[in-house]
C-alpha cells in the first residue's frame, strides 16, 4: 500500500461512489476517476507485467504517453485488451483485468524470463531463429507467438455499435490547454469553422489543475469560461473524449470519439466509439508535451513515476501517489510539482536535483514546504520488492558512489519535456532538435498546420499562450479571414522556467538493468549493443530494438534512447535525428476503423425490380457480382439442380419467363453513334437498320475478346447497347475511356441505362402465343416479327419493347420496359401463360439452355481467348478498323495450338465440373497423365441430351471432335471420362429458334 | 398506364426505427414524374446549348457546376462537366435533342427525401462537407456515399435529395436507416 485518496482536492465528484474490479478485487472510485487514479488511491502498485521479461510494472503517467498500465476492460464480446488504464474511466461494475501473466499478476510464471534475460537482448529472435540457413523460427513460432503479445482480444462478435463520421472545418484544433484555447477563441472570433478536438472527458488540459491564474482567475475557471463561449458559438464544435490518432494527405486526420467508453454499454443507439475523418483547412497542433523518464538502474520499478503525473493525481483526482515521496528532477519544472504536491498534501520529502546549483527561489518555496532539496545529486538506483521502497543517491559527478539511502514508496522523476510532435511529424518534414528545451520540436510542415504551445516547445503558460495567439493568427490569415484584435490573457504563474534543465538522460551508475522503452522492454544497454553491433541509423536501432514501436511509438523513450545512441557514435541527439512517427498515435480499436461497413453494410447489393416477386415465389437466390438473382425457383421437395432441370425442360417443352434485369445497358446516341460503334465492336453496326438489333462483340487493344450481346438501333442516332451482367462497368468504362481520349470530336455521348430498363426473356415454343395473348400493338408472327425485329406495344397498359433474339435455342423475345412496371409486365406473362404451363426460370436454367446452344457467355469471355478461340471469327469485319484488330492477328493468337472452344459429354453419367483439367487418358501404367491439354469453363445437365454436357477451351479442340479424355478435377475428386463434341448440342441450324 | 411501382418495396412504408420520439429524421420516397440526363454534345456551339437551356428554364443556361435552379415543377441541376439533370414534373424537351442526347432515368433512380438532422445522418455515410457553406441550398452534387454512387440535392437547410441507382434501393434504404438509428426516424410519405 502506498497511494491513498487525499481528503480533499481533485475535480472528482465525491459525493458518488461506485465499484469496479480490478482481478477481481473491488476497487472504489468517483465520478471523474480514471482506472489508474482509483487504482493509485487504492493503494494498488502493481498493474501489468512487461511485454518480454514479465517484470512487475506500475503506473508511470497520466495520461496517452503510459507505456505499463495496460489493461483488458469489459467482458465477453464487449472486452477490450491493451487499454491505457490512464485514459480509460472508470466505470460502476466495469471488468478490469491485469494482462500478460500467467496464472495471476502477483505469481507469473513467465517471469522466469527475467532469469534468462542475459540471452533475450537485442536482436534475440533475429539472431536466434533467423539468420540465413536456419529453420529454428518455423520450429519454435508457434511457441513463442502464444507468449508474446499483451492482452487477448475476445473472441466473441462485438454487440456494440461503432460509426464513422465526416466532418469538415476551416480549423481544427488538437488540444484544448492554454495554447489550444486561444488558438480557437481567435479562430472562432474571425467567423471562422472551429473544430477543438481534446482527449480527455474535459477541455482545458493541463490548466484544470495547474494552480495558476489567468486574467484574475484560477486557470481552470478561465478555461471553464472559455470552453463555455466557445461552446456557445454555432461556428465551434467541441469534441471531448476524441483523440486524433493519424494527420494523413491532403488535410485530412483520423480520430476516435470515445463515446460510450465511458458506461458499462452503451445506451440506446448511440455508438461505443465513433470514427470521424476530419478535413481541415488548417490545422493548429496544441497537443502539449509528455514528461521524460530518466533512466536508472530500477526505474521501471512500481512507485516510480512522472513527476506531472503526480501532480495530476493529487491535483485533478485527489490522490497521493505515496506517503514518503521523493523527487529527481533535472529542471525546475520538478520543483513546480513537488510545491503543489505538498499544496495537496503529499508528503513529499527530498528533491533530488542533478543540477549543480537549485533554483533559489523554487527550492526556497520547496524548503517552506518541509522539501529537503538535493542538488548535485542524482538517484543511482531504485530498489524495492513489490515497488519502489528506497532510493539510492549519488553525486551527480560520480554516479556509480553512492552516498545516501533515502526510504521513499514513490520515486517521481521529472528528465525534462519532449513536445508530442507526433502528428506534426506524420505531416511533415524530420523533428528538428531544440538545444535551449532539449527536445525536438515539430519539422518544416508538409500540410497546412501551426504548433502551439509545449508542442511547439513553448513550455511555460505564458509561452503556450502567446504561442496559441500567433497559432490562431496564422490560422485565420491561412484561411482568407481577418483576425479580430484580442487581448493577450495576463498570466500569474510561478512555475521557474521549464525549459531550464540539464541534458541528462541516462545515470550511468552500473547498478543494474536500467530501461529506456518500458512498453517494449528496451534497456540502456540493448541500445549500445545494437550500435556496437553496427545499427547507427535511427531506423535500424528501432527495429533491431522494438524501441518505439507498437502503440507507444516512443512518448516517453525517444530522447532518452536517442541520447544514448548519440553519445555511443560521438554526435550530438540533433545529428542522431529521430525516426518518423507513424499513426495510429494511440491504439485504434478495429471496430473505429471498419465502422458499420459490416455484415449486411460491408458491401451494397442489387436488386432488380422483380426481386421481391422471386422472393415470395421460392426463389433460391444467389450472389452474382452485387446482383442477387433466381439460380432456380423452389417446389417442395426440390433441390436447386432438381428445380432447374425441371425448370430447362419446361423452356424446352413449353414456355419460360426469367429475369433478365441485370444485362448492362447503355444508350449510345448522337450523330455518329454509328462510326463509334462500329469502331468499338468487331462486326459493323452503322448498317443496322433501324428497328433490328445484332449480336456484337468486342475485342480488348490487346486483341484478345472483352465483351459481347445485343446492341438494339432504335433511331438512327440512338442504339441501345447491351452488355453482360458482369461487364456493365467495365464497358461503360471502356466506352467513356476512348471517347474522352481518342475520339472526343465524335458527336457521341453514352450513359448507363442498366437500372432504367425492367427486362424479362420469354423463351420457349408457347412464347408467341404467351405474348399474343397479353400484349397489344405488336404482330407477333414470324413474318411481323422476324429474328432480330424490335417492336413497340403494351403489356398490362404499360409501354414495352420487344426484341426477337434467343439464347435458349428456342423462339424467344426480350422484353424490355420501366423497371417501375417491370412486376406488372412479369405478373401479366405469368397469368397469360398459365394455361401454356409457363414457369419463372432462374439463372442456372438459363445457364444449362445457353450451354446446349453452344453460346459462350461470361466463363468464356475470360480475358484470354479470341474470336478464333470462340469459333466467332467470321463475326469480325474485314472492311473496318475496330479496337483490337492490329493485334488480334499477332501469331500468339493465331496459333494453331491454341485451346479452343468444343463440347464434352460425360460419358460415365457424372458431371463434368468447372474448372476441371482435360488430360490424356491412362498411360501404360494405368495413371492418369497429368499434362494439361485445356480445361472446362461452363457445365451443366442437359435436359436435351438428358445428361452431363460441358463447354470447354482444348488445344486445336474443333480438329479433335470424337475424341475420348478425361475431365481431371483432383480438388474434388472427381475424374470423368468425357468426349469432345462440337459446342452447339441443340439445333445446330438453328430451326426451332427461327420457327 | 400502370403506376410505377416503389424501388422500395414495403420497406419505405409507415416505419420507425431507433433514436426517441420524436424522431430525428423523417424519410420519404421520392417519386419525381422524371429524371432526365442531358449530356451536351461535342461540337455544338455553346450558344446554341445556352439557347436550348435557356428555353428549359430561366438560369439553367449558367449554371455553375453543382447548382441548381427550379422552374415549372422541374430542377434542373448541372452536375458534372457537360451533364445536366432535370428531376421532378416531366419537362418539355422538344428542341433540346441538337445539342443534346437525353437519356431518360425516370425509372433508373430510386430517391429518398431526408428531412431533419439530416446532415447528422448522411455524414455518417458521405464524406462531402454538408454544411451550408459547403454544401450550399439548391447544391446538387455526384457523390459516394454509403458505398454507392449518389445524386444528392440540398432542398432546404434541413433537407436533402438523395437518389440512387434503383437497384440499389434497398442498400441506400439500409444506410440511411441504419445511419438514423441514433437520431431516430420515421417513414411513410411519398412526395411525387
Amino acid at each position: 500500500m502506498s497511494g491513498y485518496r487525499l481528503a480533499q482536492g481533485g475535480l472528482i465528484d465525491r459525493s458518488r461512489a461506485f465499484t469496479f474490479t480490478f482481478d477481481g478485487q473491488r476497487i472504489v472510485a468517483h465520478p471523474g476517476d480514471t482506472i489508474a487514479s482509483a487504482l493509485i488511491a487504492r493503494g494498488t502498485r502493481l498493474v501489468a507485467r512487461s511485454f518480454k521479461y514479465h517484470r512487475p510494472r506500475g503506473i508511470l503517467a497520466a495520461g496517452a504517453e503510459e507505456p505499463s498500465a495496460l489493461v483488458t476492460v469489459r467482458s465477453g464480446g464487449r472486452r477490450e485488451p491493451n487499454v491505457q488504464a490512464t485514459m480509460a474511466e472508470a466505470v460502476d461494475g466495469l471488468v478490469v483485468e491485469s494482462q500478460n501473466r500467467w496464472p495471476s499478476l502477483n505469481y507469473d510464471v513467465l517471469a522466469v524470463n527475467q532469469l534468462a534475460a542475459p540471452v533475450l537482448s537485442a536482436g534475440f529472435y533475429y539472431k536466434t531463429f533467423m539468420a540465413p540457413g536456419q529453420k529454428a523460427w518455423m520450429r519454435y513460432e508457434r511457441a513463442i507467438r502464444r507468449a508474446a503479445g499483451l492482452g487477448i482480444a475476445s473472441g466473441e462478435p462485438d454487440p456494440d455499435r461503432y460509426e464513422k463520421r465526416a466532418a469538415h472545418c476551416d480549423v481544427l484544433v488538437v488540444g484544448s490547454g492554454a495554447a489550444g484555447l486561444v488558438a480557437a477563441t481567435s479562430a472562432a472570433a474571425a467567423g471562422l469553422s472551429v473544430v477543438v478536438a481534446e482527449s480527455d472527458p474535459r477541455l482545458g488540459g493541463a490548466l484544470n489543475w495547474s494552480g495558476a491564474t489567468i486574467d484574475g482567475l484560477p486557470a481552470a475557471e478561465w478555461a471553464a469560461l472559455r470552453t463555455g463561449a466557445l461552446a456557445g458559438r454555432e461556428n465551434v464544435v467541441l469534441m471531448p473524449r476524441t483523440t486524433v490518432y493519424g494527420y494523413f494527405d491532403d488535410q485530412q486526420l483520423g480520430a476516435v470519439e470515445r463515446v460510450a467508453d465511458h458506461k458499462l454499454a452503451p445506451e440506446g443507439h448511440e455508438p461505443r466509439q465513433r470514427h470521424w475523418t476530419i478535413r481541415a483547412r488548417h490545422v493548429v497542433l496544441a497537443t502539449g508535451a509528455f514528461e521524460r523518464t530518466l533512466v536508472f538502474p530500477g526505474n521501471d520499478l512500481p512507485g516510480v513515476m512522472l513527476a506531472s503525473a503526480a501532480e495530476r493525481y493529487a491535483l485533478a483526482f485527489g490522490v497521493a501517489v505515496g506517503r514518503s515521496v521523493v523527487l529527481f528532477t533535472t529542471g525546475d519544472s520538478g520543483y513546480r510539482a513537488a510545491c503543489n504536491l505538498a499544496v495537496a498534501g503529499v508528503a513529499v520529502s527530498t528533491i533530488v536535483d542533478a543540477r549543480d546549483t537549485a533554483p533559489e527561489a523554487l527550492a526556497a518555496e520547496a524548503r517552506a514546504h518541509g522539501i529537503t532539496v538535493r542538488a548535485g545529486m542524482v538517484v543511482a538506483k531504485a530498489m524495492g520488492r513489490a515497488g519502489v521502497a528506497r532510493v539510492a543517491l549519488a553525486d551527480t559527478e560520480q554516479p556509480g558512489h553512492i552516498v545516501e539511502w533515502i526510504p521513499a514508496d514513490a520515486l517521481l522523476v521529472a528528465g525534462g519535456w519532449s513536445p508530442v510532435v507526433h502528428l506534426a511529424s506524420q505531416s511533415g518534414g524530420p523533428p528538428r532538435w531544440d538545444e535551449r528545451i532539449k527536445a525536438f520540436v515539430p519539422g518544416v510542415p508538409r500540410g497546412a498546420w501551426t504548433a502551439a504551445g509545449a508542442c511547439n516547445g513553448a513550455l511555460s503558460l505564458a509561452e503556450a499562450v502567446s504561442s496559441g495567439s500567433e497559432a490562431g493568427s496564422t490560422a485565420v490569415a491561412a484561411c482568407g479571414a481577418t483576425a479580430r484584435a484580442m487581448p493577450c490573457p495576463s498570466i500569474v504563474h510561478d512555475e521557474g522556467d521549464p525549459a531550464a534543465t540539464l541534458a541528462l538522460f541516462e545515470i550511468e551508475s552500473g547498478y543494474g538493468k536500467a530501461f529506456v522503452d518500458l512498453q517494449n522492454d528496451v534497456t540502456a544497454d540493448d541500445v549500445r549493443q545494437a550500435h556496437v553491433e553496427g545499427y547507427v541509423s535511427v531506423e535500424h536501432l528501432k527495429r533491431y530494438t522494438t524501441l518505439g514501436m507498437a502503440t507507444d511509438q516512443g512518448k516517453t523513450s525517444n530522447v532518452p534512447a536517442l541520447a544514448i545512441m548519440a553519445k555511443a557514435r560521438g554526435l550530438t541527439i540533433g545529428e542522431v535525428g529521430t525516426t518518423r512517427f507513424r499513426p495510429p498515435f494511440t491504439g485504434v480499436a478495429l471496430g473505429a476503423l471498419a465502422g458499420r461497413e459490416i455484415g449486411a453494410h460491408f458491401k451494397p447489393v442489387r436488386r432488380t425490380a422483380l426481386d421481391d416477386w422471386h422472393l415470395a415465389n421460392g426463389a433460391a437466390m444467389g450472389n452474382y457480382g452485387l446482383w442477387q438473382r433466381p439460380r432456380a425457383y423452389l417446389r417442395v421437395g426440390e433441390d436447386i439442380s432438381a428445380a432447374y432441370k425441371r425448370e430447362a425442360k419446361a423452356v424446352r417443352g413449353g414456355v419460360g419467363l426469367v429475369d433478365v434485369s441485370t444485362l448492362g445497358k447503355i444508350v449510345v446516341a448522337g450523330p455518329d453513334a454509328g462510326t463509334f460503334l462500329d469502331r468499338v465492336y468487331a462486326n459493323t453496326f452503322s448498317t443496322l437498320a433501324v428497328g433490328r438489333a445484332r449480336y456484337g462483340i468486342m475485342l480488348r487493344e490487346d486483341g484478345f475478346v472483352f465483351d459481347d450481346g445485343t446492341t438494339w438501333r432504335l433511331a438512327e442516332d440512338r442504339y441501345l447497347m447491351t452488355t453482360t451482367t458482369a461487364n456493365a462497368a467495365a464497358v461503360l468504362q471502356h466506352l467513356e475511356l476512348w471517347l474522352a481520349t481518342a475520339w472526343p470530336d465524335l458527336r457521341v455521348r453514352v450513359a448507363s441505362a442498366t437500372d432504367q430498363w425492367g427486362a424479362m426473356a420469354v423463351a420457349g415454343p408457347q412464347a408467341r402465343a404467351v405474348l399474343a395473348k397479353a400484349a397489344s400493338g405488336i404482330d407477333w408472327s414470324h413474318a411481323a416479327m422476324p429474328p432480330m425485329a424490335i417492336r413497340h406495344g403494351e403489356i398490362a397498359g404499360a409501354p414495352v419493347m420487344a426484341c426477337r433474339l434467343s439464347f435458349s435455342g428456342e423462339v424467344a423475345y426480350e422484353i424490355f420496359t420501366g423497371s417501375g412496371h417491370a412486376l406488372a409486365v412479369w405478373e401479366a406473362l405469368m397469368q397469360a401463360g398459365a394455361s401454356a404451363g409457363i414457369v419463372a426460370y432462374g439463372v442456372e436454367a438459363m445457364g444449362a439452355l445457353r450451354i446446349e446452344k453452344g453460346h459462350p457467355a461470361g466463363a468464356e469471355l475470360d480475358g484470354r481467348t479470341t474470336l478464333h478461340d470462340l469459333g466467332l471469327d467470321g463475326m469480325a469485319s474485314k472492311k473496318k478498323q475496330y479496337i483490337g484488330k492490329a493485334l488480334m492477328s499477332r501469331p500468339v493468337l493465331t496459333d494453331p495450338s491454341r485451346k479452343r472452344l468444343v463440347g464434352l459429354v460425360s460419358l460415365d453419367g457424372t458431371p463434368v465440373r468447372g474448372g476441371a483439367h482435360i488430360v490424356a487418358g491412362p498411360a501404360m501404367n494405368g495413371q492418369l497423365q497429368w499434362q494439361s491439354q485445356g480445361h472446362v469453363t461452363s457445365w451443366t445437365w442437359s435436359p436435351v441430351r438428358e445428361g452431363y454436357i460441358a463447354l470447354a477451351l482444348v488445344e486445336r479442340g474443333p480438329e479433335r471432335h470424337g475424341e475420348r479424355l478425361y475431365a481431371a478435377d483432383p480438388v474434388r475428386g472427381a475424374h470423368t471420362p468425357v468426349e469432345i463434341t462440337s459446342p452447339i448440342f441443340y439445333d445446330p441450324q438453328g430451326v426451332r429458334q427461327n420457327a | 398506364m400502370p403506376e410505377r411501382a416503389s424501388p422500395f418495396g414495403e420497406r419505405l412504408a409507415a416505419g420507425a426505427g431507433g433514436g426517441t420520439a420524436p424522431p430525428g429524421v423523417t424519410l420519404a420516397w421520392l417519386n419525381p414524374a422524371a429524371f432526365v440526363e442531358l449530356l451536351e454534345l461535342p461540337g455544338v456551339p455553346s450558344a446554341q446549348l445556352s439557347d436550348t437551356l435557356a428555353a428549359l428554364a430561366p438560369g439553367a443556361a449558367s449554371l455553375a457546376l453543382g447548382a441548381t435552379v427550379d422552374h415549372a415543377g422541374y430542377t434542373v441541376g448541372r452536375i458534372a462537366p457537360r451533364r445536366l439533370v432535370v428531376i421532378g414534373a416531366t419537362p418539355l424537351l422538344a428542341g433540346l435533342e441538337g445539342g443534346f442526347v437525353i437519356v431518360d432515368d425516370s425509372h433508373a433512380r430510386a430517391g429518398v427525401r431526408v428531412a431533419g438532422a439530416a446532415a447528422d445522418v448522411l455524414g455518417k455515410g458521405l464524406s462531402l462537407d454538408l454544411s451550408e457553406r459547403g454544401f450550399a441550398v439548391g447544391g446538387i452534387a455526384a457523390v459516394r456515399g454509403f458505398g454507392l454512387a449518389l445524386t444528392l440535392v440540398r432542398r432546404a437547410g434541413d433537407t436533402f435529395d438523395v437518389y440512387c441507382a434503383r437497384s440499389f434501393a434497398a442498400s441506400l434504404l439500409d444506410g440511411l436507416a441504419d445511419a438514423a438509428l441514433e437520431a431516430g426516424w420515421r417513414s411513410g410519405t411519398v412526395l411525387n
